[in-house]
């Protein structure tokens, strides 16, 4: 019996008779035969046409820029010629026409271009599946389409249902994730791929808040799991685990451009849940939060985002405060997602479109840089926590002399004791209140100029003003950079005010 | 038994068949019964022979498995899943011929676990060689499995003592160790559905049901249940047989967790019976509110706690963790009002050094919200201001 079981165990070495590879023959993006085909159906798309012929009864095919399209594998279908398929340095070079000459284009709505690619590259993947292609180039094409799918999800996330359907395109990119993924496993060619730790962070991100994912990612080699990003964004997985949304936000930050794309259609639901919480934390009939204090802890781009957010979830926002309250808060049904400037488009600088698909983007930020740290801990009295003890006498101490400082300390903290004794405050308390605030946080003003939490009493309407004058002067650096590399013409897709010129550049 | 011919092989599967003896014919179609090693019986075409002997399905099912012999003496586990599969279907059919009563039941059981191992092997060698992906396999014996449990599940009209139906725990645990193998939960949860409403639920043999509990509780820890997690993993716990030491250290991997989120530390002594001093740390860590020693503690074992799959759960502990520091600090200061501060001077004593108020605030909040702490945050004057009256309640009243 044991016999059995170990020879149940000791047999995986030998072989089978292997299958003979098929290897394909066609040098062309798209097989001659096909051209023909769909030339003479009409099915040939504008990207394909030969110049000049686009506006003929029967416009030709232009050989060079057909691209063999997808076709469902059915049943019926022969086995696939040969002469139809494509070797893997063609499907590589077809990989990188896609996104070199197509990608970037501009004169057409970027859904067009998202759907030809999108599907093209769909059959470049069953092309590898037939030919059974493994190694460097299957891995840097897979690369190459997830990137592109993440990309195109975010791109395309305030888009109508009809326009886009982020389902289907979540299922080509869990496609080509899963595949990508069992690809670096395979130790069997022993290869090592560069881009590994940043692929494997792309899949943590895009899963966020998934158990199994995270299973995943604690599992990987430690060569891997060290890597920065890889540590970023498993962080990023405890802290939206634990419900420590300070930390989700302030990680996301650190992210690079492509790993915010991918995590950003989890910011609504993250956002939903910190109101939630907070809203039972701070629910108070005389207390009020600041807006702007909001703004900085769950990354949105301005004031008026943050109220209308939380006005979706049945909280009130009037003068840029938030009255938490527990019986008001309810779910909005369907959120609809928004671009996200300072999470995740300031952080595409001067980079083209296929820079960020070829993966020249995967760098971490430095979220200092992005967006200065909260400040309102500045005034903390650096000695009372420097004990390195780690055990808990010290506590005790530091917990004396704080009780001691923070009663003394002038205008931080007014005692709370007003409310208890009279019940009810007053208008005139609140206010006065306020103002103390007001002026006890105004000296936390960043060294760079811009207003960090310090702006959360929300004090003076023209600082705020300057502070987004000078986001829209400083900010967006890459969008001129297109104008001027010409790559990518008038390459915003959107209005730089909130609901301002948007959809005037869709180009149809 | 391990020299025996095909034919005296056959005589005695038949007998056996002739009797309803379950538990013999069990035995000759059981990979861990010696007549598999028997090279006489390793036949690569036995077809003829079995037509010989037996009539419609038993014909086909003694082929294959006597194939599935020879599949496995080659080690070609793909091959001895192929015939496996064909083993079993085919003894659907004869469970299904017959009309109340049950003797086959025992025959299934076994044909059903050597149908998983085999898939269980043909994956791995199947992965080897680049033709499928893993779990695989795995994910298409389940299909199978699920017949055999169809066919347990609608025998509704025999009497009890000889329904079908006692055959459904079985193959439900064998699913279990498929769907949490290939890290599919989810799939569970219409078997459990199927168990919970059957009126044999806690009349099954209890090697069963300590199986199924411990497979239940294991789920409900995964979606955050903890009590029912408690519950059931409690149960295979206090019914496991205490000779399976085994069994209930893996049942105390998933149990002491979750008895440590409801506030219930395990004993050193326990701990050391079971060889599972790693928690040692965690529970004093997490009972004294000691963030570093948890941090530490973490650390050291990782590679024990995830490979278990509590890694995530651990991490939880945390939030208790800093439950149990939070109301150190409340017992300190002695006031209903604390300054957030004390909080961030707490934390950066256990550590976390890069802490600041924006931070200690949101688990401070979170504490509030999940119900460890009976109070409201003032944001104005960066205080907690908690309840006079049990400001943190206990934790067991609280998931």
């Amino acid at each position: 019996m044991t016999l059995i079981a170990r020879q149940m165990q000791s047999t995986l070495t030998d072989a089978m008779p292997e299958e003979p590879r098929i290897r394909g023959t066609c040098q062309d993006m798209c097989p001659e035969l096909e051209q023909t085909a769909r030339q003479r159906q009409k099915r040939l798309h504008r990207f394909e046409m030969l110049e000049g012929t686009e506006h003929n009864r029967l416009p030709s095919a232009d050989p060079v820029r057909c691209v063999k399209e997808y076709s469902r594998p059915a049943a019926g279908k022969d086995v696939i010629p040969p002469a139809e398929l494509r070797p893997p340095q063609v499907l590589m070079g077809t990989v990188d026409y896609l996104i070199n000459r197509i990608l970037p284009r501009d004169d057409v709505h970027f859904t067009e271009v998202y759907n030809f690619i999108s599907d093209r590259l769909r059959a470049v993947r069953q092309d590898m599946v037939v030919q059974r292609v493994k190694g460097h180039t299957c891995v840097a094409i897979l690369e190459k389409a997830v990137r592109f799918h993440v990309y195109a999800a975010y791109r395309l996330c305030e888009s109508s249902v009809q326009q886009f359907d982020p389902h289907l395109n979540n299922q080509q990119l869990e496609n080509c994730l899963t595949w990508l993924l069992r690809e670096y496993k395979d130790d069997s060619t022993g290869v090592v791929y560069g881009n590994r730790a940043c692929m494997e962070a792309l899949y943590l991100m895009h899963c966020l808040g998934s158990h199994d994912a995270l299973q995943h990612g604690l599992s990987l080699p430690k060569s891997i799991r060290e890597c920065q990003v890889v540590q970023v964004a498993l962080r990023l997985h405890m802290a939206q685990l634990r419900g420590d949304f300070v930390q989700v936000f302030r990680l996301v930050q650190q992210l690079p451009y492509i790993h915010s794309c991918a995590v950003h259609r989890h910011l609504a639901l993250e956002r939903s849940r910190t109101l939630l919480v907070m809203n039972s934390a701070y629910s108070s009939k005389v207390c009020r939060y600041p807006i702007s204090h909001l703004q900085c802890l769950l990354g949105f781009d301005d004031e008026a985002e943050t109220a209308e957010f939380c006005r979706q979830h049945g909280l009130k926002a009037v003068d840029s405060y938030v009255a938490f309250k527990k019986a008001d808060f309810s779910f909005p049904e369907k959120a609809k997602p928004k671009f996200s400037q300072c999470l995740v488009d300031d952080k595409l600088q001067e980079c083209t479109l296929p820079d960020i698909i070829h993966g020249k983007t995967d760098v971490l930020c430095d979220s200092n840089s992005l967006h200065p740290p909260s400040a309102t801990d500045k005034h903390l009295d650096s000695e009372v926590y420097c004990t390195e003890g780690g055990q808990l006498e010290p506590l005790t101490g530091a917990m004396q002399t704080l009780s001691l400082t923070s009663e003394a300390k002038p205008g931080g903290c007014p005692t709370v004791n007003a409310y208890q004794d009279s019940g009810q405050p007053t208008e005139e308390q609140i206010l006065k209140e306020n103002q103390v605030h007001a002026l006890a946080t105004k000296e936390h003003r960043h060294p760079s100029g811009t207003l960090s939490t310090a702006c959360e009493s929300g004090s003076s309407p023209a600082s705020s003003g300057k502070e987004k004058d000078m986001k829209e002067s400083v900010g967006r650096p890459w969008s001129r950079g297109r104008g001027r590399g010409g790559v990518w013409r008038g390459g915003r897709w959107r209005g730089r005010g909130r609901g301002r010129g948007r959809g005037a550049d869709l180009g149809v | 038994m391990a020299h025996m011919s095909l034919n005296s092989y056959l005589q005695q599967v038949d007998r056996s068949i002739n009797n309803c003896d379950g538990s013999v014919l069990a035995d000759l179609l059981s990979f861990r019964h010696p007549h598999i090693a028997n090279t006489r019986l390793q036949i690569e075409h036995p077809e003829q022979h079995c037509e010989q002997f037996f009539e419609q399905p038993w014909d086909e099912l003694l082929a294959a498995h006597i194939r599935c012999i020879w599949a496995v003496g080659n080690h070609d586990f793909v091959e001895a899943y192929g015939c496996q599969t064909v083993v079993v279907q085919s003894l659907i059919k004869a469970i299904q011929s017959h009309k109340d009563d049950n003797w086959a039941l025992p025959v299934m059981y076994t044909v059903a676990l050597d149908l998983r191992l085999f898939a269980l092997s043909a994956d791995v060698q199947l992965v080897r060689k680049g033709k499928g992906k893993p779990g695989e396999t795995l994910e298409k014996a389940a299909d199978v499995l699920m017949g055999c449990f169809r066919v347990c599940a609608s025998d509704s009209r025999s009497d009890l003592d000889v329904s079908k139906k006692w055959g459904m725990l079985n193959i439900v645990n064998q699913l279990f160790k498929i769907y949490f193998k290939i890290n599919k939960h989810h799939l569970c949860k219409p078997l459990i559905r199927a168990i919970d409403s059957s009126n044999l639920k806690d009349d099954f043999t209890k090697a069963q049901l300590v199986t199924y509990r411990y497979y239940v509780g294991r789920k409900a820890m995964f979606d955050g249940e903890f009590k029912q997690a408690e519950e059931y993993l409690t149960y295979a716990f206090d019914h496991c047989h205490r000779a399976c030491r085994k069994n209930k250290r893996f049942i105390l991997i998933y149990l002491l967790p979750v008895k440590m989120l409801l506030g219930h530390m395990p004993s050193v002594e326990l701990l050391q019976k079971y060889d599972l001093t790693q928690f040692a740390d965690v529970a004093k860590a997490v009972s004294t509110g000691n963030l570093l020693q948890l941090n530490d503690a973490m650390a050291r074992h990782e590679a024990f706690f995830i490979r278990c799959g509590i890694f995530l759960i651990l991490e939880k502990l945390k939030i208790i963790t800093y439950r149990n520091l939070f109301k150190k600090v409340y017992l300190l200061l002695n006031t209903h009002q604390l300054p957030l501060d004390a909080f961030v001077v707490a934390l950066r004593t256990m550590g976390v050094t890069d802490v600041d108020l924006d931070e200690a605030s949101c688990i401070v909040a979170n504490l509030i919200y999940m119900g460890h702490i009976k109070g409201y945050i003032s944001h104005q004057h960066q205080k907690l201001v908690v309840s006079k009256q049990n400001a943190f309640p206990p934790l067991s009243t609280v998931l």
